[in-house]
């Protein structure tokens, strides 16, 4: 009985901090030029084109090739939708870039967004892809420049 | 006595989900394999259905007379979609391997980075994907186990737990190539 009520009020728990107020991402939220750890940056334009700078090209694609590799490369970006980042966190948008490389390969990029606080659903926004296994929960992050 | 030991491991060939399992729990065994093309996990992973819709979107993104691509699907049983996925993977474990993918039982979520090149009216797929055991995945609950404030507490503090011995972190790599006419 006292482990039924246990797990009753984390599931109760979980659901308030879950619906606690919130706001959704938008758009015009990325327009700017975003900033890893690294120094790597990202330059997200209004008119959907995007400047990738540094960028660690074996956390984006970790084949040896692309050891010890800078990405830099002109592209465009997208605010999509349906994007599930695996972290429960109630955002289902993310931003999608494709860019060009010099031997005429494309390359695509799906960033997910996380928040601040307790859910990390709250602006302001970062965007980020998973290191290696989702299930590791280690983040190649970049931040908005202010 | 040491190398003795170390013959008695299955190969990356012929080693099962449950060997893996045992092995990782166990603490025994190399911490770090590598698959390719052949190995009975990486052809059990190549059945998953999430390696076949990445096919397929990769095929049809070639189809649009691209030269060659780099992009990654990953597969995560974290959020709202993942509780119906690691129903679905864990389902093998009350089956015996009926339902489900024995060997993404066993892996969970992982990354699939892959490079598609056009080649003489064919397409040739090259694939990567790095998944690690640790405990904390694996204790992981769904929901609940997912949310930022887990990993920040209580995902931290089993890690600490098993940073020696049984149920330390092992690495499994995946790499290997695939041709589509």
């Amino acid at each position: 009985m006292k482990t039924k009520l246990k797990y009753l009020l984390i599931t109760l728990l979980t659901i308030m901090l879950y619906s606690c107020g919130e706001t959704k991402p938008k758009q015009s939220d990325f327009i700017g030029t975003w900033k890893s750890s690294d120094k790597a940056s990202i330059k997200l334009n209004i008119n959907g084109t995007c400047t990738l700078k540094g960028v660690d090209h074996y956390k984006i694609s970790s084949f040896p090739k692309n050891k010890n590799k800078e990405l830099n490369a002109e592209g465009t970006w997208q605010f999509t939708e349906n994007i599930e980042s695996g972290i429960v966190d109630n955002i289902d948008n993310g931003i999608t870039i494709t860019y060009n490389l010099p031997e005429g390969t494309k390359g695509e990029i799906v960033f997910y967004i996380s928040g601040q606080g307790i859910n990390g659903n709250n602006p302001p926004w970062n965007i980020f892809i998973w290191e290696g296994d989702p299930d590791e929960m280690l983040k190649y992050e970049f931040i908005k420049n202010k | 006595m040491l190398k003795l030991k170390r013959e008695n491991f299955p190969s990356n060939k012929e080693i099962t989900p449950w060997q893996l399992g045992v092995e990782w729990l166990s603490g025994s065994g190399p911490r770090h394999r590598d698959f390719t093309n052949g190995d009975l996990m990486t052809e059990m992973l190549r059945q998953h259905s999430h390696v076949q819709t990445t096919r397929d979107i990769i095929l049809s993104k070639m189809a649009l007379r691209q030269s060659s691509l780099e992009g990654s699907n990953s597969y995560k049983l974290g959020g709202i979609k993942g509780v119906g996925l690691y129903l679905k993977d864990y389902s093998t474990l009350l089956t015996g391997g009926l339902t489900g993918n024995l060997a993404v039982t066993y892996l969970g979520s992982y990354n699939l980075e892959y490079t598609a090149a056009a080649y003489n009216k064919s397409v040739v797929v090259s694939f990567n994907v790095e998944n690690t055991s640790t405990m904390q995945s694996a204790s992981r609950p769904p929901v609940l186990g997912y949310l930022p404030i887990w990993q920040q507490t209580a995902g931290k503090l089993i890690n600490e737990k098993f940073k020696t011995g049984w149920g330390l972190k092992l690495l499994n790599h995946f790499t290997g190539q695939k041709y589509y006419i």
